[in-house]
């Protein structure tokens, strides 16, 4: 669920994912290029007669984090909440990129690279992963601080306020909790390997401990004359999807 | 029997029924709902056989209502469901379909009526032929074994007005049905037959698709099924193929 703009969020099943990808050259659990894939679209009812490709969205990937540990399911550790400026490592713990298409235009306001993208894996039940998400607006600012705000509950008893709650209650505050699932296992495979399925499982199982069996693999030759999208590479692009509702 | 009142004209009764198809999610997709879809098919036939000895069609309407956002604990609970297709209605039931495209949730209508048929001019003019309905009533009656009683009051639009760039005003959100229905159906719904997207799980998906479809919807006799294996495109070819033993999508037809 997003919570952003006081507006419903619907989310995108397949392309909103845990995904993962081991380069040719990748020699160590460090090397492999993790990101956590989310989309939206706003399904208020107002939108009802709109096609849905026009609808307002939101898009949000967070790059490059590592698990705690080599394997995958050890992402259940992951917990990067009210991290410091001096302890975020944007190696470790990841970046934003944003996408807002609100107004009919498409946005990237940047995010919060390295500032203010709290996020954390709150459980794990087989391949889907609960994760907490919260993203503070560009260039919002924190009300200054004023006196300790007291909240009287309903037993009478007296407690300070949240002091983060002025920010996370910001109605431009990206907050999400979403079950997402791992995920999508991109592999490249030198050409000359002879069997290019093996190898990627292989690679797969080595460095993020991944299944043997994915639901479905993709084998993609961008050196193929047809399928050169202005990329030539020397690798073959095999892709483990571990979940079957994929968006290839 | 079918009864159909177009545009303020009522058409002739047919024998045809609509048919209630589910669709259950894969398990490994989180969150994603079950689906029930509502399509109708009623055909006029002209009253006289033609020269080869059959009855000509004269005019067809076909309903389809995509995802009517019910969520029955089992096929049984359909009895008795009513759908009001207002604003809230629609905000409950939008999802994302597990391949990350929108839920089909609304009203299609396609409406053909033969022009220069003796038996044409009573069933009025379409002008148009696809219809779409932004507001909608659904009302199934008490269950006959398979089968439900069902009527549809719809206020449908030209596909070409009903598509639109910009949002609508809160105004327009409130103004429920303005006016009588111009579509009015009354019709037997038969809960004909589902589908569903079966995980790896060996060679024959069907003993473990059959214990989820049952658990999903409760009992019904299957009489009929159909395995489709998830098809790959193997390096260096241009043909896809299936591959048995991998995913799969599972199609059932109820004993009807």
């Amino acid at each position: 669920m997003l919570h952003f703009q006081d507006q419903p969020w619907m989310l995108r099943h397949g392309v909103s994912h845990i995904a993962a990808r081991i380069s040719s050259d990748a020699a160590d659990p460090r090397d492999i290029f993790w990101h956590l894939d989310l989309s939206y679209v706003n399904r208020a009812a107002c939108w009802r007669r709109v096609p849905w490709r026009e609808r307002p969205e939101v898009e949000l990937s967070l790059h490059g984090f590592l698990p705690p540990e080599r394997s995958w399911r050890s992402l259940e550790h992951a917990d990067y909440w009210d991290l410091t400026d001096q302890q975020w490592d944007i190696t470790r713990h990841g970046w934003v990129d944003l996408t807002l298409c609100l107004d009919g235009r498409r946005e990237s306001p940047g995010g919060g690279i390295g500032l203010g993208c709290d996020w954390r894996v709150l459980k794990r039940e087989g391949a889907i992963f609960t994760v907490e998400l919260s993203l503070l607006p560009k260039g919002y600012q924190p009300p200054p601080a004023t006196e300790e705000e007291i909240l009287i509950t309903a037993d009478g008893t007296e407690e300070s306020a949240d002091p983060d709650d002025d920010f996370r209650h910001h109605p431009d505050m990206i907050y999400i909790i979403e079950d997402v699932p791992f995920g999508v296992v991109t592999v490249e495979v030198p050409r000359n390997v002879r069997d290019p399925i093996a190898f990627a499982i292989a690679r797969a199982r080595t460095f993020i401990n991944a299944p043997d069996q994915p639901e479905q693999i993709d084998i993609h030759d961008f050196a193929e004359p047809d399928k050169a999208f202005g990329r030539i590479s020397g690798d073959l692009f095999v892709t483990l999807h571990y979940h079957g509702f994929h968006s290839d | 029997m079918s009864y159909v009142q177009w545009q303020g004209r009522t058409w002739s009764l047919t024998d045809d029924e609509a048919s209630l198809i589910v669709r259950l999610p894969p398990r490994d997709c989180p969150a994603a709902l079950v689906e029930w879809d509502l399509s109708l098919d009623h055909f006029v036939r002209a009253s006289q056989p033609g020269p080869d000895g059959k009855k000509d069609l004269i005019a067809a309407l076909h309903v389809d209502i995509g995802n009517l956002g019910l969520r029955p604990r089992t096929w049984h609970d359909l009895s008795g469901q009513h759908i009001r297709a207002d604003a809230r209605w629609y905000e409950q039931t939008s999802q994302s379909g597990p391949f990350g495209k929108f839920a089909k949730t609304r009203f299609d209508a396609t409406a053909w009526i033969m022009t220069g048929c003796a038996d044409a001019p009573n069933l009025g003019s379409t002008g148009r032929e696809h219809w779409a309905a932004v507001d909608f009533e659904v009302q199934f009656g008490q269950r006959d074994g398979l089968v439900f009683p069902c009527e549809i009051d719809a206020w449908v639009l030209p596909h070409e007005d009903f598509n639109r760039e910009e949002a609508e005003t809160p105004e327009e959100l409130a103004a429920f049905g303005q006016g009588p229905p111009n579509l009015r159906v009354i019709t037997r719904a038969v809960f004909t037959r589902g589908s569903l997207q079966m995980p790896r799980c060996g060679a024959d998906p069907w003993p473990q698709a059959q214990r989820e479809i049952h658990a999903a919807l409760g009992p019904f006799e299957i009489e009929r099924h159909e395995v489709k294996w998830d098809i790959h495109r193997p390096l260096g070819t241009d043909q896809y193929t299936e591959r048995p033993g991998w995913r799969s999508s599972v199609r059932f037809w109820t004993a009807k």
